[in-house]
């Protein structure tokens, strides 16, 4: 098992370190950072000044390195655009946006497994279908333009919600709806096909055999297996909300990393962006990292791979 | 779903006396038309590019027009609408029907597009993945993981942003970031086909690397490819409304659905329609390449289906 970890843990950390020299030269090329400080219509000589003393004249390989070893140290940088250092930046606008992907994550779980449990019950049945062809439609739904409609709905028809900003709970259930809903026709459709697998299995069929009936058969003995692959997409899924939280705290008015990602690109503001995609591949890294723990932990097999 | 397993087995058990109208082609084609869900994401989707291509035609004003007395009109069921402007009118007094109209072509290209440069990267990626196997497919084995392990609408947004957001340059940006897709499943099919015993056969007959993977093993894929080309269309259409709604997609005054939200959100509580509409075209755009793509997958290999 450890050697799997450690295994494990060396994938991560090359894979996080491989985005993040990727993002680094992707916004380099796409953008003449020392232009963004000087602004627009700013002499060439200024330019000049300003690239010098940045050092943006360097090669790119040892402007990466720099930022490397400045990571090493925990300095994070310091943003063009909000003339701060970067990781307060990060860690004033982090808070909202942990509650919003943890928030949407429960969303996701409490919709999509029991529906997904009463579908595989009943496959065929009217409720699986209506499950199913639910989760079709879902998919095809622009999350902003959900979260707009909820505006509307909430704001002006049934007002009980606040629908902008962050500073109570209440502010948290609407957007974690939304982004949370995102994620259901994958989470639900994964586990009722693993649990239609696992009910058809011999084992099941032993344990239904011994007098275990309905929920027990259920929770004691299908359900373990079947959340195997559930596990690794929420953790997948869960990256990939703080990823798109973007959308919808544009939405709602959150202050979170999401809006801090758009304010600084739309700002060109190229050390909190690159800061920004870094945490993010690391967030995620390490989510995968603890799910493939987490699976190998429930099924010893998988830690032979 | 049983009854379609008989035929199958029967025309494979038989293949050299089912009379000529059981040939697999022709089993695919029945399959294609008793498929609801297939016909309804084709008949959709083949009606959403009539109104595209033939925009200029059906649209009753110009997109760019604007009529600075006729703002924010509502459309004709609405109190206080009228049957010049169907739709009503947005902030600039543009006629929000022709708008839409234009919108379909945007969504169209954008789509198109970048699932065709995501399909180049991805099966390019997995067919060597899978028929060189070793050393180069451990080696894309590890970008895949690092491209699943990108923020992917991040970036997006910053390089089209920052590059200068244009059409191509959206097409371009949102096909590098989804190419995975293809890459899974065209290198699970590809390791898979490279077992046959026609492939030996090529390579005894002396064919080349490049003769096997083009002349042999591509046309085999195709299937699966034009499968995940379909739903990457509406992927794509759904990134493209995300990036331009937030501002850092298609610029005004181009008429884009994402960006037509973004502009009716201002005025979206005494005129939702500005923001509904637009929405309802994304939502009919992505299920019908969602439900054709779904289709054809089911008709196209009704045995692995998940």
């Amino acid at each position: 098992m450890l050697r799997y970890a450690f295994k494990r843990a060396v994938l991560a950390l090359l894979v996080a370190f491989t985005v993040s020299l990727v993002a680094f030269f992707l916004l380099n090329f796409a953008t003449d950072p020392a232009e963004i400080i000087a602004g627009e219509d700013a002499e060439p000589e200024v330019v000049e000044t300003i690239r010098e003393q940045y050092g943006f004249n360097r090669p790119l390989i040892i402007q990466y390195g720099s930022w490397l070893a400045g990571l090493a140290r925990g300095d994070w940088g310091e943003s063009y655009y909000w003339r701060k250092p970067v990781a307060e930046l990060v860690l004033e606008h982090a808070p909202v946006t942990i509650q919003l992907a943890l928030m949407a994550v429960f969303v996701t779980l409490i919709v999509a497994i029991p529906l997904a449990v009463m579908a595989a019950l009943r496959p065929n049945s009217l409720l699986d279908r209506m499950a199913l062809s639910t989760a079709v439609m879902a998919q095809a739904v622009p999350n902003f333009w959900l979260g707009l409609i909820f505006i509307i709905l909430f704001a002006v028809t049934i007002p009980i919600f606040p629908v902008s900003g962050d500073s109570s709970f209440a502010h948290f259930i609407l957007p974690s709806i939304v982004l949370g809903t995102s994620s259901v026709p994958a989470v639900m459709r994964l586990t009722r096909t693993g649990l239609l697998e696992v009910l058809s299995s011999d084992y099941i069929r032993t344990a239904k055999s011994k007098g275990y009936r309905g929920f027990k058969l259920l929770t004691r003995h299908a359900m373990r297996n079947a959340l195997l692959p559930v596990v690794s997409v929420l953790a997948i899924q869960l990256g990939h909300k703080l990823g798109s939280s973007v959308v919808v705290e544009s939405v709602f008015a959150l202050n979170g990393l999401g809006r801090l990602a758009l304010d600084s690109i739309i700002g060109s503001d190229i050390p909190t962006v690159q800061m920004l995609v870094f945490v993010f591949a690391m967030v995620f890294v390490v989510l995968i990292f603890l799910s493939d723990l987490l699976n190998a932990w429930i099924d010893p097999r998988l830690r032979l791979g | 779903m049983e009854k379609r397993h008989e035929i199958a087995d029967h025309s494979a058990a038989s293949a050299d006396e089912v009379p000529e109208e059981l040939t697999p082609r022709l089993l695919m084609k029945r399959r294609m038309f008793r498929h609801k869900g297939f016909l309804l994401g084709t008949g959709l989707l083949f009606l959403l590019v009539l109104l595209a291509i033939f925009a200029p035609l059906i649209a009753p004003f110009d997109p760019f027009d604007q009529v600075l007395s006729r703002r924010l009109l509502p459309p004709v069921w609405a109190e206080g609408g009228g049957w010049e402007h169907l739709l009503g009118t947005d902030h600039l007094g543009r006629d929000y029907l022709s708008r839409l109209l234009y919108g379909a072509r945007m969504s169209l290209i954008i789509g198109l597009g970048a699932a065709t440069v995501g399909c180049v990267i991805g099966v390019t990626l997995g067919v060597c993945a899978g028929y060189f196997g070793g050393r180069i497919d451990q080696v894309i084995g590890y970008l895949l993981t690092c491209q699943l392990a990108l923020p992917g609408l991040l970036l997006a947004m910053s390089l089209v942003f920052m590059i200068g957001p244009s059409v191509p340059v959206v097409i371009s940006v949102i096909g590098l970031l989804h190419w995975t897709y293809y890459l899974v499943v065209t290198r699970a099919a590809t390791m898979q086909i490279k077992q046959l015993d026609y492939i030996a056969a090529a390579r005894t007959l002396g064919s080349s690397h490049s003769q096997i993977i083009i002349y042999e093993i591509l046309p085999n894929l195709l299937n699966q490819i034009i499968v995940i080309f379909t739903l990457e269309i509406g992927i794509a259409v759904l990134a493209e409304a995300a990036l331009s709604f937030l501002g850092v997609g298609i610029q005004p005054p181009i008429p884009s659905w994402g960006l037509m939200i973004a502009e009716g959100k201002n005025a979206m509580y005494y005129r939702p329609w500005l923001v509904i509409l637009p929405g309802i075209a994304i939502f009919i755009m992505v299920i019908s390449t969602n439900l054709m793509g779904d289709g054809l997958r089911d008709v196209t290999a009704p045995d692995n289906r998940s």
